[in-house]
């Protein structure tokens, strides 16, 4: 699952600028993986997925139902709008690379469209996060 | 919990973009609360000639805002100015309770943009 998870995370941040891995890559489960997206907001990533047949989550597990962005993830120093553009996703002992690749092909058009869309993104706007 | 008018306008907005050099611009929200809109305005005397929005938010922000959009384009700045979030709403029939701020956000967005107009021209 590890190795699948890691893959799934060289896909996203080889192919969608602007991405952040929250926490740890070695202290952390082996199905997790918790990404911002920069210039983009959390719930519209989620539905847009959700909408592509794919199941993910915004925030954390406990905090589920709250419009507020992780608690967590600001207490890492993450900014509001990263933590608002967090998306958490969690792999089975099932999941396929098949379905890892459908979710990150999904993924890059996705925030391609909500960052067109977002007064925060401007394409010249070079450099603006570290990753 | 959004109705079918919510997803369907979330994924085909209308109105989306920038105006360059446009007559007045509107932005209201912020990135701690989660959403930003922004509306730009091409304004013909007193009348809204076109208008297009940028916003940071989730899929009812982005849905109200494609909708108050169409709804001030063509109107007078008067006419535009009446128009209340329960008009956004009710084009969109209905949003869960705890997204209707974001219909308030877009009624506000076409405020700021008409304010920022008229001190721009006294």
């Amino acid at each position: 699952m590890a190795k699948l998870r890691d893959y799934m995370r060289d896909r996203i941040v080889k192919e969608i600028p602007y991405v952040k891995i929250n926490g740890s890559m070695s202290k952390r489960l082996p199905n997790n993986l918790n990404v911002s997206f920069q210039y983009v907001e959390g719930e519209s990533i989620l539905l847009s997925l959700d909408l592509d047949g794919i199941a993910a989550s915004s925030g954390s597990a406990c905090s589920s139902g709250s419009l507020e962005p992780s608690h967590v993830l600001l207490a890492m120093g993450l900014t509001a709008e990263l933590a608002h553009g967090s998306i958490r996703f969690s792999l089975c002992k099932d999941t396929t690379k098949r379905e890892i690749d459908y979710t990150v092909d999904c993924l890059k058009t996705v925030i391609e469209k909500l960052r067109y869309m977002s007064p925060l993104f401007k394409p010249d706007d070079k450099g603006a996060i570290n990753v | 919990m959004y109705s079918q008018k919510v997803i369907d306008t979330f994924k085909n907005p209308k109105n989306v973009g920038a105006i360059e050099n446009p007559d007045a611009v509107g932005t209201v929200g912020n990135s701690n609360c989660g959403d930003i809109m922004k509306i730009y305005l091409k304004i013909d005397g007193d009348v809204i000639t076109d208008v297009k929005f940028e916003t940071f938010g989730c899929a009812a922000a982005v849905a109200t805002s494609s909708v108050a959009t169409e709804m001030v384009k063509g109107k007078t700045l008067d006419e535009a100015l009446k128009i209340k979030n329960s008009d956004v709403i009710a084009a969109l029939d209905g949003l869960p309770a705890q997204k209707i701020h974001c219909s308030v956000l877009a009624e506000e967005a076409i405020k700021a943009a008409i304010d920022d107009y008229r001190s721009r021209n006294n």
